[in-house]
């Protein structure tokens, strides 16, 4: 997946969670402040990605992914890791 | 004419080394802050029992410097918790040299009239319900009375309840709104200060009613998250199938505040978590049976304890988290207590966890009973009652011994990689309940 289909996998995981149309929402905003998701719907949107595209973030890295870029930056890494680790 | 009503909220820690320590512990701090930022409802409920030709403006007040100019208005009613209400009083003290007349109420009024008489105008008992209309009439034809007694019970029956004036927040920066359900608790804890204290016996709207304030709360702002200010919601769980079965079409996100028998109703528990309630907090209070002795008039938290971890990880496997609450300094605990809780935390899995100290709010049962064993630090301590600082003689540690067993035990429960570790465990959770496109 290149980074431009990952980050429409992520909008569309988003869109589904907050039903907002996020297509045009700034990857540097804040999720939890500026789409209303409560602390624990972010960690749900963070279980989602986790889910569909078969990853798993660092557990010290969780209360860092806050935007939709850190949130591609963490799913990269973690996809990193993944291929590293097989 | 023209009422301005105020809120004055806040959570704030007076001992210096915990204060400290809250600014460096994001778990502690959160929960502080969600509780400073939630609106009063008490104040939008005043406002909704306000005939309609007065003007109502709703203020909320952090913390106010004696230089604050003043806001002008005809009469000016005050709300505020215990931890606060020198500065409410010194406000009411500022309004009233300017001429203005003000009314206080709230819990720490009703529990403490004759102080808060020294400070006001007129004081307002129990909830506004069957005393702020009269107080609004007799204040027109210039007859204001010093004390007015709301009603104890039948405070949801028609026409004693009126909508809260949801409208007033329209346009602010709330992510969470809150809607009352009941009043009252059946468990009485000797500690509790909440509505217990200004009703007659556990009060439930009609789900009919409850429905119909959440739907003027989700139509001042988006997507709120709203947070039922109860005591202790399924007590009944008749009602609380029927409300939930009638909440789940409207598609929110909420919290409440309940006991631990839920995890004995499967049935209760898929609803739960089909209505979109995303956590319940409980009031655990100690990790073992004998902490728990005498607690509440039957023992009933005492003889359910045995079952607390199975019954968190059964309610927390329909995806509803457990928010665990812990109270230290009670009469039965050890030092011992402090790693029993951090075990018990770690072992449960709670999401998140809320610890306090055992605090004498004034009014309570266990005020009366500490201030006759003569274990109260101080007299009048009301700034210092902030569920964190140290305001008695603990039976079974000495106060040092509990300030610095609560300060280690935020360390092990609120730092970074505990939270991680919990969050982790939620996701985990959440991920087993969820179909292969990761929608809820």
């Amino acid at each position: 997946m290149n980074p431009k289909e990952l980050e429409s996998e992520l909008r569309a995981l988003l869109a589904g969670r907050c039903r907002l149309d996020v297509s045009d929402f700034d990857p540097d905003a804040d999720l939890v402040r500026e789409l209303g998701l409560d602390s624990l719907a972010r960690l749900r949107l963070l279980a989602a990605v986790e889910h569909r595209l078969e990853v798993r973030f660092e557990d010290a890295r969780l209360g860092e992914i806050r935007t939709l870029r850190q949130l591609a930056g963490a799913v990269a890494e973690a996809i990193k890791t993944k291929g590293g680790a097989s | 004419m023209n009422i301005g009503l105020i809120a004055m909220s806040g959570v704030r820690v007076r001992t210096r080394e915990l204060a400290e320590l809250g600014v460096t512990l994001p778990g502690f701090v959160n929960r502080g802050k969600v509780i400073a930022s939630l609106p009063s409802l008490g104040l939008l409920t005043v406002a909704a029992l306000t005939p309609p030709d007065i003007d109502v403006a709703y203020r909320e007040i952090g913390e106010t410097r004696p230089d604050d100019p003043l806001e002008r208005f005809d009469l000016v009613g005050i709300s505020s918790f215990t931890a606060q209400i020198d500065e409410a009083y010194a406000l009411a003290d500022r309004y009233r040299a300017a001429g203005v007349p003000v009314v206080l109420g709230g819990l720490h009024v009703s529990l403490m009239p004759d102080e808060a008489a020294q400070h006001a105008d007129s004081i307002v008992l129990n909830g506004a319900e069957g005393a702020w209309p009269r107080l609004v009439e007799d204040f027109r034809r210039g007859r204001l009375k010093p004390r007015y007694e709301g009603l104890r019970s039948g405070v949801f029956q028609a026409p004693n309840h009126a909508f809260p004036r949801f409208d007033l927040l329209r346009g602010r920066p709330y992510n969470r709104l809150t809607v009352q359900t009941s009043r009252g608790c059946p468990m009485d804890c000797e500690f509790c200060a909440a509505s217990i204290r200004i009703t007659s016996g556990f009060q439930q709207k009609p789900v009919e009613r409850v429905v119909a304030e959440i739907k003027a709360a989700m139509a001042v702002t988006d997507h709120p998250f709203l947070e039922l200010a109860d005591d202790n919601t399924f007590v009944n769980k008749r009602w609380g199938k029927e409300f939930l079965r009638a909440i789940t079409p409207l598609g929110v996100s909420w919290f409440t505040e309940t006991d631990i028998s839920v995890a004995d109703d499967d049935e209760l528990l898929r609803l739960l978590a089909e209505s979109g309630c995303r956590q319940i907090l409980v009031g655990l209070e100690s990790p073992t049976e004998d902490g728990l002795a005498r607690l509440d008039p039957h023992d009933w938290k005492r003889r359910h304890c045995a079952r607390y971890l199975e019954a968190i990880a059964r309610i927390q496997s329909h995806g509803v988290t457990v928010n665990g609450c812990f109270i230290l300094g009670l009469d039965s605990q050890t030092p011992e207590v402090f790693p029993r809780v951090r075990d018990f935390v770690r072992e449960s899995g709670l999401l998140e966890v809320q610890i306090t100290v055992m605090t004498p709010f004034p009014g309570t049962p266990l005020y009366r009973r500490l201030a006759a064993e003569g274990r109260l630090l101080q007299p009048r301590y009301w700034d210092r009652c902030t569920l964190f600082d140290v305001n008695f003689r603990p039976k079974h540690m000495t106060v040092s011994e509990l300030e610095s067993g609560m300060r280690w035990l935020f360390g092990e429960i609120y730092n970074d990689a505990e939270c991680a570790r919990r969050q982790r465990h939620y996701m985990e959770l959440v991920k087993a309940r969820m179909p292969r496109d990761g929608a809820d």
